[in-house]
């Protein structure tokens, strides 16, 4: 019975690790989208990026 | 959700619903996630060899992050296999790995595979360059993948063959679970497949602003 509980464990730990880095890469890429909607804004003052102001100095 | 629900029943399954194997006990429910990771991971290393086809032939970047997100999943899958085959070789044949056996060295290469990918990839510049070699490393790593199935047929092996093209030797009851815990698995990895390559795009288009706008400086 212990071999089996050891066999689950390592799957869920796994499981739960390989989670985590999807989780700790996608914080990555919406702290970087962060980072150029704040340069975004600074460039245009606009205090809304997602505005048509922004989006038009962006093309 | 339908993924939680789908392991919830693959965990049902392994556990209550298949019988108790007569001769190794409650042990051999290592089997119903085992086999059912070692299945998924064989698909999965399929869409490694697409992607690197599909890059080389039309340099778009969504080939190369199908290939590398695959080679992310397939990681884990095999890890799975290579950590939980000798935790349930070991009660059930008293050896915890048989490093000459054919099966398990030839998985054990597509992990060093994998891991050699992953390295390769975090030593390149991004560029075409790093796309290409990858896509190459991966088409050949790839090729590991019917070796590991063929192995137990061309070589002599420890490791038992219960599942074949054209038969499965199991009972019904048993069979089922493993369909059961194949599904649950199919599901899971298409999850993680398609959450992977999502934040690799995202990655991409975020990079991709990031520069355009310094060289708007």
């Amino acid at each position: 019975m212990g071999y089996l509980v050891a066999a689950y464990t390592v799957i869920w730990t796994l499981l739960f690790i390989f989670l985590l880095l999807i989780q700790r890469r996608q914080q990555r890429v919406q702290s970087e989208l962060e980072a150029i909607l704040k340069k975004i804004k600074s460039e245009t003052n606009d205090p809304d990026p997602s505005s048509g102001s922004s989006q038009a100095s962006l093309e | 959700m339908p993924t939680y629900l789908a392991m919830l029943a693959a965990i049902y399954a392994a556990f209550l619903y298949a019988p108790t194997e007569m001769v190794m006990g409650d042990v051999q429910r290592i089997f119903y996630f085992h086999v059912s990771a070692a299945i998924v991971s064989f698909a999965v290393f399929i869409g490694v060899f697409l992607g690197g086809i599909g890059y080389l032939v039309t340099r778009n970047r969504f080939w190369d992050s199908l290939a590398a997100s695959s080679v992310d999943v397939g990681l884990f899958l095999t890890a799975i296999v290579l950590t939980t085959g000798p935790i349930w070789s070991k009660p059930a044949w008293n050896v915890w790995l048989k490093w000459d056996d054919p099966r398990v060295l030839t998985e054990l290469i597509l992990l060093v595979i994998c891991v050699a990918y992953v390295i390769l990839r975090a030593a390149f510049p991004e560029g075409h360059k790093k796309y290409a070699v990858c896509a190459v490393f991966g088409i050949i790593g790839a090729l590991d993948v019917p070796i590991i199935y063929m192995s137990v047929h061309w070589w002599n092996t420890f490791h038992p063959v219960v599942i074949t093209m054209s038969e499965v030797k199991l009972d019904p009851m048993m069979q089922q679970a493993g369909l059961v815990a194949l599904g649950a698995f199919l599901l899971l990895a298409s999850v993680l497949l398609l959450q992977r390559i999502s934040i690799r795009m995202h990655n991409m288009i975020t990079k991709d602003l990031l520069k355009h706008l310094r060289e708007q400086e």
